[in-house]
């Protein structure tokens, strides 16, 4: 059963149709192109598919498509300005070595994002807690949370 | 995941008609981390989705007297927040702060954690120690069912087809001027994104002159099918001082009501053993937020 | 020689724009036009005989467009032993094993149409241990050897044994034996990108796969192989390797899936895709080798090794993947591991029916040195050394050549473990822990030290350990590299350009890599044994070398000087036109004239007869393969290190907390230590969980918790505060001094650990992983023998 939603995505309005045993993250990969949008497991255990509805992180891979309705929707695609300018956190994790294979690094941006956009400056306790919905086996996490925090760093 | 009707009333009237109207095939979906994983490893497999999530009298937290209402779609980041829940009820706050993982929060529910009924469901045991009420709403109108007496089993609850738990009415345990605080405590293989392996939530009451706990509460998960309450160790606590000493009783009270079982995530004799240390600390720790400082390390 | 440019510096990977921005190409996010997906349907028993399968049903369903059996297909031998089949007949062996195969329109569709495949099947009697396997009236997993003879035995014929002296002479001339069994289990590799693959046939048979294997040239010789069993004798294959969401080892066999694929894209005549889910990574992807380890080393008086004597037992599984070889590299430690003159190893695998292992970060290492250096410990208490002090007299010297033939070149051992100690402040931990202020309420500190041996300078376990390259300069002087190299994540191309723009003499902008496709890149064994950034960097020096001879070449003619009389530095060919050339390194201020090299190369290029600079080289390490005693120098560097950490153990309820972890290693010369770190950063915390957390559970050779809730892979939660300590040694034999260290980040985690907790508690938990149970019903067992012996105590 599909039914026509709208929501913004990525600051932009989008129109499009989702069916009711869709998630999140089949919607964002299959009909609208968003392959930033990864999935590591399918049952919200790594954060791989992390995008932030309405302020919030949540894992897209168990999160119905229909509910985004009238929500704002940012993926790891939505970041970057379309020149190509990173967004800080981004930046942060070029610089800081806190990339390896990257499979999970868009679900640990966009975790960091929501939480610099609630909490500027956070403790590393609070950094911790965070990322630690957003599994990765390359990084031993130290510099992905040395990265959050140089962002937040770097934050007026 | 197989395709199915999706609905997203704005009302509870419109949402139990609906489940009225769509029978079994239909269940509810509060912030769906439980639902949507069951249904995509088919698990489940229901005709439609009646969602929750856009009905606001369910979310949110209020006094009203001596109680306090919680919106059964109130998710557990909301629950951190709430600086009424901070106060009045910090047994459910730990239990809310380690749940899962922050994604985890931002969308499960309380009330879908008591829907849920896993034994390890970390807020069920802070909910049995509070004494909650659930209240059941359905197209026949409104039941309350006492927290005690809301899980049947793994996964099995007390509530009826086509009810839907809309609040969870707390009495706050401070009022009338009592002296009361609780604690709660999980065990886990990782700091976080983890079950509980074991977790125990102790509400205690203390006299005027702070000299006799006067009411013990404490539940304890993954001992039985269901969170359970542990009445030799509320028994033990009530009526003794407030001491190290009668922890150590209360721990060696334990035994009867649970049904301690091996699973492939962690040995029955460890369980039971952790049990005690639990019961220990969360005892300790809920006297020292009521004042009183032993010598018992978390 | 001018000071290094690029060579040292902290600087960003290169792939990490595209990473961050979700851009990366991942296999998860790949599709080809008209292409279908394929589902394979596994075993329902762990030994059972398959009496029949009905696939009418799934091949009716629509969109269903293949369905394919073991009956279905030719032979396809895989695996080590070539005991493997894509797709079993006749008989299933494990749990993981594939019995069927579907192509169909939509994953979907394909998962429907395995539900609706109905297999019968005739259980056998099950082994799921290799004590069970090795009963004399155990059943035969296997009724053929490798050879296809008939089997006598469960035992695989491997030949993994090293004698090296006189272990008896040696156990006579010891003060002190201490003996030991220790254990690992299944670990897996999580690389958050699940394995896949896309099989493409063109119309002219030639296929194409679109890969994630760390080995695109071997595996393009076992797709060969395939094709012509499938009557493809002339058919290529173009490996293409996309974005690697991790590696780890995992991708260095061919596996059945990506085999199933091939047979289904013949099958259909579509280029076919498998995907797999968490699950299925879980259950059918190979793990780390789970090992048994039997061990006994003895030292003199003066605390000198004298003898190391270990016997393994491997659970080997149903089948043969790199696992039943990794005692070729456990016996790195086992006869290097400091000096021991007298060593014997013995190492046997076992069929059984349980899942099976393959390559996994240290390749056998992490596991036999959690035996040694737990031992060593045991060995040092026995002795009454200090754990430290001990390690510190039997450490390894620049100069040594080893029992098994290894030339130590350089060795940072000895600094390794001294600056761990000074880190970790471990004599007033000792004095504190004299004075039982290490322990406060149920809470205890401890400190425990491991340290490392491992391949440091490629390992020659295949022919070749080469690496071929090719350097390209275009008309404005920028370069292309091609490498037969892969990136899994490791930072392998910005090390790579790094060092092509120093060697070279260009800026760093100037150099692009092109990697991840056998139709263009020369041949590379593998990104494997810690060896990408050693070899490929040896190879871009080499290299270099020839384009740089060239362009001096072409230079010195259109400017009429000598080639010696030239250089290149940051794309600026730097002229000397005084006499008396020194060399061919100058500095910008002693050239007398510069100009950019891509005027050089333009007027070559639009010259008559023009000409335009490519070199090519192939660098093959001077190392050895072992012999048939397994003696020689497999490396033509070792890497060496320790880590150090202090715990606290919760004496109520077993927990481990670490506080503090010093990751030491020599690792010849930092390329780039960010990305170095990050080796180690990730390599600790990898170690750390083998230690404690993670296990595949199997029950009855069934993966019990096959998902990231119940496999526990720690969060950033449990992240252990991780210090990296290099040490630069600079190597010889490596491009820059540099060394390997992909791997060695993990080899000491557990030892250390666990003997950090017998610091602080004084028990010693051997079985892996060190789960508060483990340490829990240690601690009582120890309390109820030390109140059996001293009831008054109690």
């Amino acid at each position: 059963m599909k039914r026509a939603i709208e929501f913004r995505l990525n600051g932009q309005a989008v129109h499009v149709e989702a069916r009711g045993g869709q998630t999140l993250l089949e919607l964002l990969r299959q009909e609208l192109g968003l392959n930033g949008v990864k999935e590591g497991c399918g049952a919200g255990e790594c954060g791989a598919c992390t995008v932030i509805v309405d302020g919030q992180a949540l894992t897209s891979c168990i999160f119905p498509a229909l509910e985004v309705e009238g929500a704002s929707v940012t993926t790891i695609e939505g970041l970057a300005a379309p020149d190509g300018t990173l967004h800080p956190v981004q930046e942060a994790f070029v610089r800081n070595g806190a990339v390896q294979c990257g499979f999970c690094t868009p679900g640990q941006i966009l975790s960091a994002k929501a939480l610099l956009d609630l909490n500027p400056h956070p403790s590393e306790e609070q950094i911790r807690t965070a990322l630690e919905g957003n599994l990765c086996r390359c990084t031993g996490y130290q510099q992905i949370i040395e990265a959050v925090k140089a962002a937040a760093e770097d934050q007026p | 995941m197989k395709d199915m009707a999706y609905h997203k009333p704005a009302s509870l009237a419109e949402a139990l008609e609906l489940k009225q109207s769509l029978g079994e095939g239909a269940i509810f979906l509060a912030g769906g981390t439980d639902v949507m994983v069951q249904a995509r490893q088919r698990k489940i497999a229901p005709q439609a989705l009646i969602s929750l999530r856009g009905i606001a009298e369910l979310r949110g937290a209020r006094l009203e007297g001596d109680t306090l209402l919680l919106g059964a779609g109130t998710t557990l980041s909301q629950i951190l927040a709430d600086p009424l829940i901070a106060l009045h009820l910090p047994v459910l706050t730990d239990a809310a702060r380690v749940m899962g993982s922050t994604q985890m929060r931002n969308v499960a529910t309380v009330g879908g954690n008591v829907m849920s009924a896993a034994p390890s469901g970390d807020t069920l045991c802070p909910l049995l120690c509070l004494e909650a009420v659930c209240h059941l709403a359905s197209a026949e109108g409104l039941r309350l069912v006492p927290m005690q007496e809301m899980f049947l089993g793994p996964r099995r609850t007390a509530a009826q087809p086509g009810e839907v738990l809309t609040h969870l009415a707390i009495p706050l345990p401070a009022a009338g001027g009592h002296a009361s605080a609780g604690a709660f405590l999980k065990l886990s293989r990782r700091a976080a994104l983890d079950l509980a392996l074991i977790n125990l939530a102790a509400q205690l009451w203390l006299n005027a002159d702070g000299g006799r706990i006067e009411k013990a509460r404490v539940a304890a998960g993954v001992v039985g099918p269901t969170p359970l309450r542990l009445p030799e160790a509320e028994e033990a606590l009530t009526g003794a001082p407030p001491t190290a000493a009668t922890l150590e009783r209360a721990t060696q009270s334990l035994g009867g009501t649970c049904s301690i079982r091996d699973s492939h995530r962690c040995a029955a004799w460890y369980r039971e053993e952790m049990l005690r240390v639990l019961l220990m600390r969360a005892g300790a720790l809920a006297l020292q937020r009521l004042g009183v400082s032993l010598e018992v390390e978390a | 020689m001018s000071a290094l440019k690029y060579v040292g510096q902290r600087l960003p990977k290169a792939d990490a724009l595209d990473k961050v921005t979700g851009r990366a190409v991942y296999i998860n996010d790949l599709s080809r036009p008209g292409m279908l997906h394929g589902k394979i349907l596994y075993a329902a028993h762990a030994h059972a005989l398959i009496k029949g399968i009905d696939v009418s049903k799934a091949r009716a369903l629509p969109g269903v467009r293949a369905v394919l059996t073991g009956a279905d297909i030719p032979e396809i031998p895989l695996g080590f032993m070539r005991d493997n089949r894509p797709l079993k007949k006749g008989k299933v062996r494990t749990r993981r094993d594939e019995v069927a195969a579907v192509a169909a329109t939509s994953p979907d569709i394909a998962q429907e149409a395995i539900e609706l495949i109905e297999v019968e099947y005739e259980p056998l009697p099950a082994l799921f241990s290799p004590e069970e396997a090795l009963a004399a009236d155990a059943p035969l997993i296997h009724e053929m050897d490798a050879k296809g003879r008939p089997a006598k035995s469960n035992k695989l014929s491997l030949p993994w044994k090293l004698i090296c002296g006189d272990v008896e002479e040696g156990r006579a001339r010891a003060r002190h034996v201490a003996q030991g069994t220790f254990s690992t289990t299944w670990i897996s590799h999580c690389c958050l990108g699940t394995s896949g693959v896309i099989a493409e046939f063109d119309l002219n048979r030639n296929l194409t796969m679109y890969s994630i294997t760390q080995i695109p040239y071997l595996a393009q010789n076992d797709y060969l192989e395939a094709l012509k069993a499938m009557g493809l004798p002339s058919s290529q294959v173009r490996v293409l390797c996309q974005t690697i969401g991790g590696g780890f080892g995992s991708k260095l066999d061919t596996h059945c899936y990506e085999f199933i694929a091939i047979l289904l894209a013949r099958a259909t005549g579509k280029p076919v895709k498998m995907q797999f889910s968490r699950e299925e990574e879980f259950l059918a992807q190979a793990t780390r080798q789970p090992a048994t380890m039997e061990i006994s080393q003895g030292c003199d008086a003066e605390g000198r090794l004298t003898f190391r004597e270990v016997h393994m037992l491997l659970d080997n599984g149903g089948y043969t993947s790199w696992g039943a070889t990794t005692p070729s590299v456990m016996m790195v430690p086992v006869s290097s591991l400091y000096r021991v003159p007298n060593v014997r190893y013995l190492a046997e695998s076992v069929y059984t029916n349980n899942i099976y292992a393959q390559a996994m970060r240290g390749y056998g290492n992490p596991q036999a040195t959690f035996a040694i250096e737990s031992n060593m410990d045991q060995l040092a208490l026995m002795a009454g050394m200090d754990p430290v002090e001990f390690r510190l007299i039997n450490a390894n010297q620049p100069g040594d050549e080893t029992p098994q033939g290894f030339k130590i070149t350089t060795c940072g051992l000895g600094q390794c473990i001294e600056k761990v100690r000074q880190g970790l402040g471990w004599r007033e931990h000792q004095r504190a822990k004299e004075l039982g202020a290490n322990v406060r309420g149920h809470k205890a500190r401890g400190q425990g030290l491991a340290s490392l041996i491992h391949v440091g300078g490629g390992a020659r376990v295949y022919r070749s350990d080469g690496h071929g390259m090719i350097m390209k300069l275009d008309d404005f002087g920028r370069l292309t590299v091609f490498t037969g190299a892969v990136e899994i994540g490791q930072g392998n191309e910005t090390i790579l350009r790094q060092v092509a723009a120093e060697a070279v003499g260009l800026k760093l902008e100037d150099v692009g890599i092109v990697s991840h496709d056998t139709a263009i890149c020369p041949w590379d064994v593998g990104t494997h044994a810690s060896r990408a950034a050693f070899i490929s960097g040896n190879a871009a020096i080499q290299c270099a070398a020839e384009l740089r001879r060239k362009i001096f070449t072409l230079a010195a003619e259109q400017l009429e000087v000598e080639p010696e009389d030239l250089d290149l530095s940051q794309g600026l060919l730097l002229v000397r036109r005084s006499s008396g050339g020194e060399g061919q390194r100058l500095a910008v201020a002693e050239a007398d004239e510069s100009l950019p090299l891509a005027k050089v190369l333009r007027k070559a290029h639009f010259s008559a007869g023009g000409r335009m600079l490519v070199a090519e080289t192939f660098y093959d390490p001077p190392n050895q393969m072992l012999d048939r005693e397994f003696k020689g120098n497999l490396s033509c560097a070792y890497a060496f290190g320790a880590g150090g950490v202090e715990v606290e153990v919760d004496t109520q309820t077993g927990q481990v907390r670490i506080l503090r972890y010093l990751a030491a290693h020599d690792v010849g010369r930092a390329l780039n230590p960010m990305l170095l770190e990050g080796q180690i950063y990730g390599g600790s915390l990898m170690g750390v969980g083998m230690a404690l957390t993670e296990e595949v559970k199997l029950h009855e050779g069934r993966v019990v918790n096959g998902n990231f809730l119940d496999y526990k892979m720690l969060t950033a939660k449990d992240a252990v505060p991780i210090t990296p300590i290099i040490v630069e040694t600079d190597d010889p034999a490596g491009p820059y001094g540099a060394k390997g260290v992909g791997e060695p980040g993990c080899v000491p985690s557990a030892p250390a650990i666990a003997n950090a907790i017998f610091d602080a508690v004084g028990v010693r938990i051997r079985d892996l992983p060190i789960t508060p149970e483990k340490v829990l019903r240690a601690l009582q067992q120890k309390k109820d023998e030390v109140c059996r012996l001293v009831p008054a105590a109690c």
